[in-house]
């Protein structure tokens, strides 16, 4: 092993190496017990999400339609535990956890959720915690669902924009 | 230079076959499946190590490598940010707040598609405590973006870990009073513990309880809280059957395998 940046240069390498080993002792199921180690590394691979969808079969709510998108991602850790938030990367230019057009900003907050879990809005100032894992982690994928109550149409709702920050979290203190 | 642990994390392979396992098996009953979006993955961002630990000694402390496997450019910023902890345990880095002792270069740049940086990290001055525990939160946002709609940017959080020298560690704690979560006289019996000390060895204990001619032991679950944070540390399930009347619980505190005291507290089951 290296110092103290590792071998591990790259994502793909770490996979690689993750799974080689995994076939390795696969093949040798029967025999003497095998060791390894790996770099200690920290991954994250995001999709950029989809464009917000009128969910439910576009039936109105009090604050309007409910609109949909998806952020799929993948983590790779090898510290644990693993959690993953995901936080308003513009809190501090305002509409905490809303979208925003110009100075503008809509009222009902986003929301998001990790799969099927319950929705949560993002306005409340901390990262809002979505999942953790308790064991090490290689190529795990995820997916953290944005829901937007709107009155206007898809197309309108296209015109705000909001930058969002996944983040993952390993190694606890 | 000494480097504690964060060259390599010798992980048993049977637990790193685990976790691929689960990978695929999630992925293979559709379970929190991410559809078509996942097919649109084109790398990401990683650092290494995941935990950066050495001593908590003035002057250079190292590198991490951060690399960005995607196919486009990204705009880096690193920041060394304390731990915020919650009583339950969990650590998110305090985003109002940098650990200004460490110095970290470069701390932004830009690293281009398949790019690895080298971010070199010294320590100005020996912190008081001896020991100093924070995140190494690194923001990494696509060069192009979207003017509209969403776009999501990488937030990566590693440890760090600068440890005291043996002859300078300490191993201490104060205590608050009981609490009991969950149904009464059957919930979880926990104690929130102040780390006085300066490590981050885990905190934990043995536990006695005894009164109405009733007594139970239990082992406290160990928790590592950051040095100046308090954390409830979960003593023991209550069994429903105890009981009512007034018990005396006992808990002595160790932490890293030190005995750092004993504690007696009062609870009255009704």
């Amino acid at each position: 092993m290296s110092g103290p940046a590792g071998t591990c240069r790259a994502l793909a390498v770490c996979t690689a190496t993750a799974f080689a080993l995994a076939a390795a002792v696969a093949a040798h199921a029967e025999g003497p017990e095998v060791g390894g180690s790996v770099p200690s590394v920290l991954s994250l691979s995001l999709s950029q999400p989809s464009g917000f969808t009128a969910a439910g079969g576009g039936r109105k709510g009090p604050h309007g339609r409910l609109y949909v998108a998806t952020i799929g991602l993948s983590v790779t850790s090898t510290e644990m535990p693993t959690q993953l938030s995901i936080t308003d990367g513009e809190a501090l230019r305002g509409g905490r956890g809303r979208l925003l057009k110009g100075n503008r900003s809509l009222s009902p907050p986003l929301e998001a959720a990790a799969g099927h879990g319950p929705y949560h809005s993002l306005d409340s100032g901390v990262g809002l915690q979505l999942r953790q894992w308790s064991e090490p982690i290689a190529n795990q994928t995820a997916s953290i669902h944005l829901r937007q109550a709107y009155r206007g149409s898809a197309d309108s709702l296209s015109r705000f924009h909001k930058l969002l920050l996944v983040t993952v979290t390993a190694g606890g203190p | 230079m000494r480097l504690l642990s964060s060259t390599s994390s010798a992980i048993a392979l049977a637990t790193l076959l685990g976790a691929g396992a689960i990978a695929t098996s999630g992925s293979a009953a559709g379970q929190d499946a991410i559809g078509a979006v996942a097919a649109q993955y084109s790398g990401g961002v990683s650092i290494s190590p995941g935990i950066f630990e050495h001593l908590a000694t003035r002057g250079r402390l190292g590198v991490v490598q951060v690399s960005n496997t995607t196919h486009g450019s990204m705009s880096v910023r690193i920041a060394l940010r304390p731990w915020l902890q919650a009583r339950s345990g969990e650590v998110s880095p305090n985003r109002h707040s940098s650990l200004g002792a460490v110095g970290l270069s470069p701390s932004s740049f830009t690293l281009g598609a398949g790019a690895t940086q080298s971010v070199h990290l010294s320590l100005s001055s020996t912190p008081a405590q001896h020991s100093l525990y924070g995140g190494l939160e690194l923001i990494a946002l696509p060069s192009t973006r979207v003017k509209q709609g969403i776009n999501v940017g990488y937030r990566v959080v590693s440890s760090l870990r600068l440890d005291p020298p043996k002859g300078e560690q300490r191993f201490h704690a104060t205590v608050g009073g009981l609490v009991e979560q969950g149904a009464i006289g059957h919930g979880t019996l926990l104690l929130p513990v102040s780390n006085t000390g300066n490590t981050i060895a885990p905190i934990g204990g043995s536990v006695s309880i005894s009164g109405s001619g009733h007594s139970l032991r239990s082992t406290a679950r160990e928790k590592v809280i950051v040095p100046g944070q308090t954390v409830n540390v979960p003593l023991t399930e209550l069994p429903g059957s105890l009981p009512r009347g007034s018990y005396t619980v006992s808990v002595r505190l160790t932490q890293g395998g030190h005995g750092i005291g004993t504690v007696t507290r009062t609870i009255k089951l009704r």
